[in-house]
């Protein structure tokens, strides 16, 4: 004979009807063969009915549904290749829930075989469903082995809520800027480093200034001394080059006049005692008797420079003076080991 | 005959039946704290009395040796992290369990009111007229609006998304829907079960 239970809630009614398998005649023995179900929600016309296939499908699709309407947290509807469910339920608005049931093709089955069903349900009838599977699932008199089995969604499953463009908005926003910024200041000029002007103090702060200065490009005058890294000298050096093209005087009242006024200066100025062998070196001077610049003739007269006066008497023209006079005098101008120095005009300038 | 010690609480057994979920740390994830206490907070905005409804629950589930008093309810309550004075703690699973419970207790009690407000929203949706048109339901929605608006601290960005009226009802109502589920049969394994979407390893 077959038992009928029966889970009424005020907006959903569960028929569960079916036999005990082991005391067919006992009307409270427990049910545990499914014979019929039926789902009627009191203002829908049609009530749901079919078998144990629609009970688990709709205790499958409450369970999955209810627990997402709970958490807010998406989940996946089911493994991937594994058939369609019988039953899904979806959110319609606010307010709605769409039970949508799929087409069965048993033929004696009572569920029209026709299109699939679709219920709206308020979420008070969404609920009372949920209670009366709830209320079914606890009872041990009716399909004993169906009991509430929930699972928490595990974090790899969890369907991110944030769709993927805007999730991944702020590293490109970020990864973007950056790269916007090196363009920009890609084309920024690296700072030229200036040469430090050359220093016009006397001769004893000149030799404190020996340290090499690497990043210094001296004005290329051909003066590539080995170690002797001295600016004064290479200005200097430069400065004569740069005049022996410059105009030269050759009227010889100047020159006398001058090469009397460089050969005292230079000789009240030099002291012998380190000088070993003749220092010869091209010397340019203004017409007021300046000393604007020099050259070695050799290599000892490079290397023993600081022996000379020359360094501190020197003084590079700035280029106001230079616009302002046009033509300097050059001399040939000996250092000897006996402290006498021989001043001559030059003839004929080499570079 | 003399006793050095108090009878000992027993513990609760009501918890048992709730399941640890696998969890890195141990501990409630961040999203369970906030959960659980916007889920008391639509309860005190349903029932003026709710405080002391809350209480009383402690009492009447046996849950003193979890939440001793009412200093220590606030105290597991303020480890939501949107709130102004949010305790820097983590919430333990027995203290979730505990509030797990009791929200589940309160809302049978509120199952009719609950059950009131829905179909009223329902039905003022259904004819698209203003919430306010429903006094229960209004009153329950500025009670919501005014309880979350003192207690969560609006820099927090959690909070920030529900910087409107409009929004903060759309919020106390989805909490209300939650309540209904909470007033099933099996509404505290739902509700236990739901906290961890997502979170567990």
């Amino acid at each position: 004979m077959t038992i009928k239970r029966q889970y009424t809630l005020p907006n959903c009614n569960l028929i569960l009807e079916g036999m005990s398998k082991e005391d067919a005649l006992n009307p409270l023995a427990p049910i545990t063969m499914l014979l019929n179900v039926e789902c009627q929600f009191p203002g829908i016309t049609d009530p749901l009915i079919g078998g144990k296939d629609l009970l688990e499908a709709l205790v499958q699709a409450v369970n999955h549904y209810g627990q997402g309407l709970l958490s807010g947290v998406p989940r996946p509807q089911g493994k991937p290749g594994s058939p369609a469910p019988l039953a899904t339920l979806e959110r319609q608005g606010a307010y709605h829930h769409k039970l949508q049931l799929a087409t069965t093709d048993k033929a004696e089955d009572k569920v029209d075989s026709g299109p699939p069903m679709a219920v709206i349900l308020t979420t008070v009838q969404l609920f009372d469903l949920v209670e009366a599977v709830d209320q079914f699932l606890a009872d041990t008199q009716t399909l004993p082995e169906m009991t509430l089995a929930l699972k928490s969604v595990p974090r790899r499953q969890a369907i991110a809520q944030e769709p993927l463009t805007q999730r991944l908005l702020p590293a490109v926003a970020g990864t973007s800027t950056l790269v916007a910024a090196a363009a920009a200041l890609f084309f920024l000029p690296v700072p030229e480093l200036e040469p430090r002007p050359p220093q016009e103090t006397p001769a004893a702060e000149g030799t404190t200034d020996v340290t090499p200065a690497p990043g210094t490009d001296p004005p290329a005058a051909g003066s590539d001394a080995p170690g002797a890294g001295n600016i004064d000298i290479v200005a200097a050096v430069a400065a004569y080059t740069r005049l022996s093209v410059d105009g030269t005087t050759t009227d010889p009242d100047t020159l006398s006049t001058l090469e009397t006024q460089l050969r005292r200066r230079l000789s009240t100025a030099f002291a012998a005692d380190q000088v070993e062998e003749p220092l010869a070196y091209q010397v340019a001077v203004s017409p007021e008797g300046e000393v604007w610049g020099f050259r070695h003739d050799n290599d000892a007269a490079l290397l023993a420079v600081e022996s000379t006066p020359l360094l501190g008497l020197t003084t590079v023209p700035s280029p106001a003076d230079l616009l302002e006079e046009e033509a300097v005098a050059l001399f040939e101008v000996t250092f000897l080991p006996t402290g006498e120095v021989r001043v001559s005009p030059l003839e004929s300038p080499d570079r | 005959m003399p006793v050095d010690s108090p009878p000992a609480v027993p513990k609760p057994l009501i918890l048992d039946a709730l399941r640890d979920p696998v969890l890195p740390g141990g501990v409630c994830p961040r999203r369970t704290q906030v959960d659980l206490d916007l889920l008391l907070l639509a309860i005190e905005a349903l029932d003026v009395n709710s405080s002391e409804m809350m209480l009383g629950a402690v009492q009447e589930l046996s849950l003193q040796t979890v939440i001793p008093g009412r200093v220590q309810f606030w105290q597991i309550r303020s480890t939501n992290p949107l709130r102004y004075s949010s305790q820097r703690r983590p919430l333990t699973l027995g203290e979730a369990k505990a509030l797990t419970v009791i929200i589940c207790h309160l809302s049978k009690r509120l199952t009719v009111l609950i059950r009131q407000l829905l179909l009223g929203y329902q039905q003022l949706s259904d004819r698209q007229l203003a919430l306010d048109h429903h006094f229960r339901l209004g009153d329950y929605l500025s009670r919501f609006r005014s309880h979350f608006r003192a207690r969560m601290n609006p820099q927090r960005a959690g909070v920030l998304i529900y910087n409107t009226d409009d929004k903060l009802d759309a919020l106390a109502l989805e909490l209300l829907q939650k309540l209904l589920f909470c007033t099933g049969t099996q509404g505290v394994q739902r509700l236990w079960h739901s906290l961890f979407d997502g979170e567990v390893g």
